[in-house]
C-alpha cells in the first residue's frame, strides 16, 4: 500500500512527461519516415547529435534557446547524410542505419574529447539550460497540475508535434503524397510526384524531430552532455512507432507508456531496488510490449469467424449423422 | 479527321535488344487502335515512349500535329496523354477521390481541398457514366472498379488519349462487355483510345483499326472491318497463331492425386475455395481454368503445402497417402513436382549460380550429396546433363541464374521439376513469358510426362494453351468448380462462359 | 589460374576502396578539428603494430581475436539474411554463466572446464534461439528483438556480480577468480595472448568449409539469398532459422568464455562491452561481406585501427574514437556502393 502512493507524488507525475518527449519526438519522427516506406533505425543516432549540438550551441552561443536551434542543426545534416546514403545510393536500410548509429556516437564523443577537452560527461554552470515553464490555472489543480504542468517549452512543443504531425499527413497534399509514396512509390512517380524529394523531406523531419528530442535531453532533464546520452531511446521510439501503428494519436499512447514505465524504473531506484534492475525495466516493457502485439495481431488473424465455426459444426453434425 | 497523334519513326535499343525498329504510327481523334503482338514484340514499349515513361533514341512524337518532346509522363499527361497500365498505378490504402486527385490536388488556403475534390470526382464519373463511391478504400474495390478509378484518374487529368496496357487481362467476360461500353462512350465523347492486347477477338470486336507488331517491328496496319483474326495472326507470327499439338491416344491409369471436399479459410477467414473434389489419374493432363484470383493460386498452394491459411477441411491424397497437413517436402518425396508462376521470387535464387539453383531439388541425391557433403564435380556433371537437355541457354552453370533470360529461367526451373518425373507434376503457367521455340518445347515435355503415365496438373490463364494440352478441363469461379468437360468437348466459347459464372447446362 | 585472382580483386575492391575513403575521411575530419593527420597516423601504425619488442602487435592480435570470432558468429547468421546484431548480449550471457560455473562447480577441473564451456555455448545460443523463435511464431524482425535484449541481458549480468557474486575481499565490482587449473595458459610470455585463440584461425576453416562444401552450408547461403525458394523445395526454413541463430548466439558466447576464462580469469562486469567488441564485429562483418576468410583478415584490420587508436592517444593529442569514426565511414562507403550496383541490379532484370 506504501510503496503505490508515490503515484500521486507531485514530483513523480511532473517526471513523466520529462521522459515521455524525447521518446514521442524520436517516434513522432520514425512515423514520418515510416509513412514514405523507410524504417528508419538511426534515430538512435540523430538523437545523440542533437544532444551534443544542443549543449554546444548552448554553451558557446550562451542561450538556451540558440542550443536548441543548434541542436537540431546537427540531427538535420546528419538527417541529411543519411537520406544521402539511403534515398540517393539506395543503401541498405539496417545496415546504413547502425552505420550511422554507430558514425553519431563515436562523432560525439570525439567532438566531446576535442572540443571540451573532456571525457565521459561535460558540463558546466555557463550551460543554459531550457527554463521550466508553468500554466498559470492549472498548475494549482493536484495530480492534473504536476502532471501537465512546470515543463519545458520542448515538451509543451512534443503535444503540439502530434497534432502537426496528423495535420501533415492527412490534411495537406504534400502529406498525402507521402503516403502514396510509402505505399507504392513507382504509382507516386508516375502521377509526378518526386519521390526522391518527398523522402528526403521527410527523412529531414524525423532529423528536426530527433534534434529537438536530443536538445530535451541535454538541456532539459539534466543540462549536461553525457557520452552515448540516448541510451537506448532511440530504439524504444522504434517500438512505440510499430506499436502506435504509424498513427499520430497511437504514438503519442505509446511514447506515453514507454515514458511512464521509465521514470517508473527511476522511482523503483528510489526505493531501492539495484539500479541494474529497474534500467533492465524499460527494455523488458518493450520487447514484452512488442511481443503482446504481434501475438494479439496473431491471434486476431487466427480467430475463426462465425461462418467457419458454423462449417465447423456441419460438418461435426454430418459426421454424426453419416 | 483530324489526327490525334503521330509517332514517326522511333527507334528504341535496349542493352540487348532492338526493342522498336522503325515504327510509324498515325491515329485519329475519336479512333479507337488496337496495338497487337505477341510477348515481347515491342507494344508496350511504344506505348510507354508516347506516354513519357522512355525516350525513343531517334524518331518524333506529334501530338495535335505539333512536334513533342516528353521527357517524363508530366509532359505527356500535359499534352491531353493518360495511360492504365496493365498492373494498376493504384494506392490500396487510400480512398478512391484521394486516388483519382494524387499529385494534382485542389487547394485551399494551403491545405488539402478535400470538398472540391470529391466533388470533382462525383461530377467526372457522373459525365462519363463510370459509377464509383469516391470514398470507398480502392484496397477493398473488385478489379473492374478499381480500373474504372484508372480512367477517371486520367479523365481529371483532361486526358484526350486514353492508352490501356492489356486492359482485359483481369476482368471476367462480364466485366469485359461492361469495359467495352466505356470504351465506346469515351470515343463517341471525342476521346482517342488505343488499347494493347494480344486477344484478338476482342480486337476484332471493338477496334477501328489495328496495328501490328512482331519483333520490334510494323507488320501490318489494318482496318478492322476489312481484315480477319487468321489474318492478324499471321502478321502477329509469321504463321497462324494455333498451337499444332497432336495428343497421342492415352488410356489413364490408377488415381495418383485425389481432392476430396476441400474447404479453405484465408487470414481474412475469406471462404476462398469451396467444396473442390477432383482426381488427376496416371497418363492425364488435368487443366485448370478461370480468370486469376477466383481460387487457382490458393488450390496449387494447398496442395504443395505451401499456403499459410488458417482453416483448411477436407482431404488431399497423394498416391493414397494422405497428405493434407503434410510438410511440402513429405508431398515431394510422396511424389510431387511444381513449377511456380513467379519464377524469380519463388522458384528460383537469382543471386545463386545455376548450379545452386538446380541443388535444391536433388538434396537427397546420394551421388551428389553424401553425408551432407555436396561433391562439386558431381553435382557439375548433373547440372551439364540437365541443362543440355532441357535446351537451357547458359554460358557457365556457376554463374548467377541472374544473367539467364526469362525464357531460359523458366527452362531451368522447368529441367529441375520435369527430371524427377515425379508421379504428379503441377505447372503454372508454365510457357509465361517464353518464345514460341521455347513454348513448343515446353509442351513437348509436358505432353512427355504423359507418355510416362504420370499425372500432369496444369494452370494456365492462356485458354489456346488449356485447350491444346487438357485432356480434362475444370473451371474455376469465385473458389468453386464451376464445371468440368472433356478436353475433345470444349471449345473457346464454352469454357469462356463457365469462366464468367455462367453454369453450363447439361451437355 | 587467373580468374581466382580476377575474383579476388573483384572481391578486394570495394573493401580496398572503403578503407582508403574511410581513413582519407578521417584525415579530413583531424584537420577540421585542428590535428595533424600524418602524426595522427603514425601515432596509429605504431600503436596497433609496434612498441617495445612489438608489444602493440600483440595486443592487436589479442584484441582481434574476440572482434573476429564475434564476427563470424554475425557473419553466419547474416549469411543466411537474419540480421542477429544481439552478439553483445549474447557474449555477456555466456562468459557470466560459465565464470559462474568455473568459480563454483564442486567437479573436478576437466570436467568443470568442459561443463563451463557448454554453459556457455549453451546459455547465449539459447539467448539467440530465442529471437529466431520470435520470429518464426510472431514474426518480429529478428534484428529488433536481438538488439533490445542487449540491454537486459548487459544490465542482468552486471546485477549478478554486483549484488550476489561480489568478490568481496578484492573491494572492486568483479567476481572472483576462476580457479587456476581452469585458467587457459599465455603462450606469449607478459601478454594476454592465451592458448584459447588459435581457436580463431580453425574456426575460419571451419566455417570457409561448411559454407562451401556442406548441404547445412548450402542451405544457409539460399536462406540468405532468397527464402521462399527454400521454403519451395521443401526446406523447412523455421528450423533452419531457429538453428542458424542458436549456432551464431553459441559462438558469441565462445568468444565470451574464451575472453574470461584466457585473458582475465573473471567476469568484470564492462569488461566486454567497454572495448565495442561486438559492433566492432558486425561492422567486420559487413566489410568481410559476411566471408569467414575475409572476416579474418577484416577482423585484424579493424583491430589494428582500434588499438592503434588507443596508441594514438597515448602519442599524439587524437582521441581514440576517431578509429570508431572512421570505421563508420568505411561502412557507410560499402554500403553506398553495394547500393548502388543492387539498384543497377534490379532495373537490369525488367522481364519483356
Amino acid at each position: 500500500m506504501e510503496n503505490l502512493s508515490f503515484l500521486t507524488d507531485p514530483i513523480f507525475l511532473n517526471s513523466i512527461f520529462r521522459f515521455v518527449a524525447p521518446i514521442l519526438f524520436a517516434a513522432l519522427g520514425g512515423m514520418l519516415c515510416t509513412h514514405v516506406g523507410i524504417t528508419n533505425i538511426a534515430l538512435e543516432g540523430f538523437i545523440v547529435m542533437g544532444c551534443f549540438g544542443a549543449v554546444l550551441g548552448s554553451y558557446f552561443l550562451k542561450s538556451a534557446f540558440l542550443g536548441v536551434i543548434t541542436g537540431v542543426l546537427f540531427s538535420v545534416l546528419v538527417s541529411l547524410l543519411y537520406a544521402f546514403l539511403k534515398v540517393s545510393f539506395g543503401a541498405d536500410e539496417v545496415v546504413v542505419g547502425l552505420a550511422l548509429n554507430l558514425f553519431c556516437s563515436s562523432m560525439t564523443v570525439f567532438l566531446l574529447r576535442s572540443i571540451f577537452k573532456v571525457t565521459g560527461s561535460f558540463t558546466s554552470p555557463d550551460l543554459k539550460g531550457l527554463g521550466i515553464i508553468n500554466i498559470p490555472f492549472i498548475r494549482s489543480i493536484p495530480i492534473v497540475g504536476p502532471l501537465f504542468s512546470g515543463h519545458t517549452a520542448l515538451i509543451y512543443i512534443s503535444w503540439l508535434f502530434v497534432f502537426l504531425t496528423y495535420i501533415l499527413l492527412y490534411r495537406t497534399a504534400f502529406g498525402l503524397r507521402m503516403r502514396g509514396v510509402g505505399e507504392h512509390s513507382e504509382a507516386s512517380s508516375t502521377l509526378g510526384v518526386n519521390v526522391h524529394k518527398t523522402k528526403y523531406i521527410a527523412i529531414l523531419l524525423s532529423g528536426v524531430l530527433c534534434g529537438l528530442a536530443g536538445a530535451q535531453l541535454s538541456l532539459g532533464n539534466v543540462t549536461m552532455f553525457v557520452e552515448d546520452m540516448s541510451s537506448g531511446r532511440g530504439w524504444i521510439a522504434i517500438v512505440a512507432n510499430l506499436l502506435g501503428q504509424s498513427l499520430p494519436l497511437g504514438v503519442f499512447l505509446s511514447s506515453l507508456l514507454f515514458g511512464f514505465v521509465t521514470s517508473l524504473s527511476f522511482r523503483f531506484q528510489g526505493l531501492g531496488w539495484a539500479s541494474e534492475l529497474t534500467e533492465m525495466l524499460p527494455y523488458i516493457i518493450t520487447i514484452i510490449s512488442l511481443v503482446l502485439v504481434y501475438i494479439f495481431s496473431d491471434k486476431k488473424m487466427k480467430r475463426p469467424s462465425k461462418e467457419i465455426l458454423a462449417y465447423k459444426n456441419e460438418q461435426m453434425n454430418h459426421r454424426t449423422d453419416g | 479527321m483530324a489526327l490525334a497523334f503521330e509517332l514517326n519513326h522511333i527507334h528504341k535499343y535496349f542493352p540487348n535488344v532492338k526493342a522498336n525498329d522503325d515504327i510509324t504510327l498515325a491515329v485519329e481523334k475519336g479512333e479507337i487502335h488496337a496495338i497487337v503482338g505477341e510477348n515481347g514484340a515491342g507494344k508496350t514499349t511504344l506505348m510507354n515512349i508516347l506516354y513519357g515513361l522512355y525516350q525513343p533514341d531517334s524518331g518524333e512524337i506529334k501530338i495535335n500535329g505539333e512536334k513533342k518532346v516528353f521527357h517524363s509522363p508530366l509532359d505527356a499527361i500535359k499534352n491531353g496523354l493518360g495511360m492504365v497500365h496493365q498492373n494498376f498505378m493504384l494506392f490500396s490504402k487510400l480512398s478512391v477521390w484521394e486516388n483519382i486527385v494524387y499529385g494534382a490536388e485542389p487547394m485551399k488556403l494551403g491545405f488539402l481541398d478535400k470538398n472540391t475534390a470529391r466533388n470533382t470526382v462525383i461530377a467526372l464519373s457522373k459525365q462519363y457514366n463510370l459509377e464509383i463511391d469516391p470514398d470507398a478504400k480502392v484496397g477493398d474495390l473488385p478489379v473492374g472498379v478499381r480500373q474504372r478509378v484508372e480512367i477517371l484518374k486520367a479523365l481529371y487529368r483532361k486526358a484526350e488519349i486514353l492508352i490501356f496496357d492489356e486492359p482485359t487481362a483481369v476482368l471476367t467476360p462480364q466485366e469485359q462487355t461492361v469495359f467495352f461500353e466505356v470504351l465506346r462512350n469515351l470515343a463517341s465523347n471525342g476521346k482517342t483510345i488505343i488499347f494493347i492486347t494480344h486477344k484478338l477477338n476482342e480486337v476484332m470486336a471493338i477496334s477501328d483499326r489495328i496495328t501490328v507488331l512482331r519483333s520490334g517491328k510494323v507488320t501490318a496496319q489494318l482496318k478492322t472491318a476489312e481484315t480477319s483474326i487468321h489474318e492478324i495472326s499471321r502478321h502477329m507470327v509469321g504463321h497462324d497463331l494455333t498451337f499444332n499439338i497432336i495428343k497421342d491416344e492415352c488410356s489413364i491409369g490408377d488415381v495418383i492425386l485425389s481432392v476430396k471436399n476441400l474447404n479453405v479459410f484465408d487470414k481474412e477467414n475469406f471462404h476462398v475455395l469451396k467444396n473442390i473434389s477432383f482426381d488427376v489419374h496416371e497418363g492425364e493432363i488435368v487443366g485448370i481454368a478461370g480468370v486469376a484470383g477466383n481460387g487457382q493460386d490458393e488450390l496449387i498452394r494447398v496442395i504443395t503445402g505451401l499456403s499459410s491459411v488458417n482453416y483448411i477441411f477436407g482431404n488431399i491424397l497423394l498416391n493414397a497417402a494422405d497428405i493434407t497437413f503434410l510438410s511440402n517436402h513429405f508431398r515431394r518425396e510422396t511424389g510431387l513436382s511444381y513449377i511456380p508462376e513467379d519464377r524469380t521470387e519463388v522458384g528460383s535464387a537469382l543471386k545463386a549460380s545455376v548450379a545452386e539453383n538446380i541443388l535444391i531439388g536433388y538434396l537427397n541425391n546420394s551421388q551428389i550429396v553424401h553425408n551432407g557433403i555436396i561433391s562439386e564435380t558431381q553435382l557439375t556433371i548433373f547440372c551439364q546433363k540437365l541443362v543440355t537437355k532441357y535446351q537451357v541457354k547458359t554460358s557457365d552453370i556457376h554463374e548467377a541464374a541472374a544473367n539467364l533470360s526469362g525464357g531460359n529461367l523458366q527452362k531451368l526451373i522447368i529441367s529441375r521439376e520435369m527430371n524427377h518425373s515425379s508421379k504428379l507434376l503441377i505447372a503454372e503457367q508454365p510457357t509465361r513469358g517464353v518464345d514460341i521455340g521455347g513454348i513448343e518445347f515446353i509442351h513437348k515435355n509436358i505432353l512427355e510426362q504423359r507418355s510416362q503415365r504420370n499425372g500432369v496438373l496444369l494452370v494456365s490463364t492462356e485458354l489456346s494453351e488449356i485447350l491444346a494440352l487438357s485432356d480434362r478441363i475444370i473451371v474455376f469461379y469465385e473458389g468453386k468448380i464451376i464445371g468440368e468437360v472433356n478436353g475433345d468437348q470444349a471449345d473457346e466459347n464454352m469454357i469462356g462462359m463457365m469462366m464468367a459464372g455462367v453454369i453450363p447446362q447439361n451437355s | 589460374m587467373d580468374s581466382r585472382i580476377l575474383n579476388f580483386w573483384k572481391a578486394i575492391k570495394l573493401p580496398l576502396l572503403a578503407v582508403s575513403g574511410g581513413f582519407l575521411l578521417g584525415a579530413l575530419l583531424m584537420i577540421l578539428v585542428g590535428y595533424d593527420p600524418i602524426t595522427g597516423y603514425a601515432a596509429l601504425l605504431d600503436g596497433a603494430f609496434g612498441g617495445k619488442r612489438s608489444a602493440n602487435l600483440v595486443g592487436t592480435l589479442v584484441r582481434a581475436a574476440p572482434i573476429i570470432g564475434l564476427a563470424l558468429g554475425a557473419g553466419l547468421a547474416f549469411t543466411g539474411g537474419f540480421f542477429n546484431i544481439g552478439g553483445e548480449g549474447q557474449m555477456v550471457l555466456g562468459a557470466i554463466s560459465s565464470t559462474l560455473v568455473g568459480i563454483y562447480s564442486p567437479f573436478p577441473a576437466r570436467i568443470t572446464f568442459i561443463l563451463s564451456l557448454f554453459t556457455a555455448i549453451l546459455v547465449s545460443g539459447t539467448y539467440a534461439w530465442i529471437c529466431a523463435r520470435m520470429d518464426v511464431r510472431f514474426k518480429i524482425p529478428v534484428f529488433i528483438s536481438s538488439l533490445l535484449l542487449n540491454y537486459p541481458a548487459n544490465y542482468f549480468a552486471t546485477y549478478l556480480v554486483n549484488h550476489h557474486f561480489r568478490d568481496r575481499a578484492s573491494g572492486v565490482v568483479q567476481t572472483q577468480k576462476i580457479p587456476t587449473s581452469l585458467q587457459i595458459p599465455k603462450i606469449i610470455p607478459n601478454s594476454q595472448f592465451h592458448a584459447g585463440i588459435i581457436i580463431i584461425p580453425v574456426l575460419v576453416v571451419l566455417l570457409t568449409w561448411l559454407l562451401k562444401k556442406t548441404e547445412i552450408g548450402y542451405k544457409i547461403r539460399m536462406s540468405g539469398f532468397n527464402r521462399k525458394f527454400l521454403a519451395y523445395g521443401g526446406v523447412d526454413t523455421a528450423k533452419l532459422e531457429t538453428g542458424l541463430m542458436f549456432a551464431s548466439g553459441a559462438i558469441m558466447g565462445l568468444i565470451g568464455f574464451l575472453e574470461v576464462f584466457g585473458t582475465r580469469y573473471r567476469y568484470i562486469p564492462g569488461m566486454l562491452t567497454t572495448p565495442l567488441y561486438a559492433w566492432t564485429a558486425i561492422t567486420t562483418a559487413i566489410l568481410a561481406d559476411n566471408n569467414p576468410l575475409g572476416i579474418l583478415i577484416a577482423g585484424f584490420l579493424m583491430s589494428a585501427i582500434q588499438n592503434g587508436g588507443y596508441g594514438m592517444e597515448r602519442m599524439s593529442e587524437v582521441p581514440r574514437e576517431i578509429s570508431r569514426v572512421i570505421q563508420s565511414i568505411i561502412i557507410m562507403i560499402i554500403c553506398a556502393v553495394s547500393g548502388l550496383k543492387g539498384s543497377l541490379l534490379r532495373s537490369d532484370k525488367k522481364d519483356s
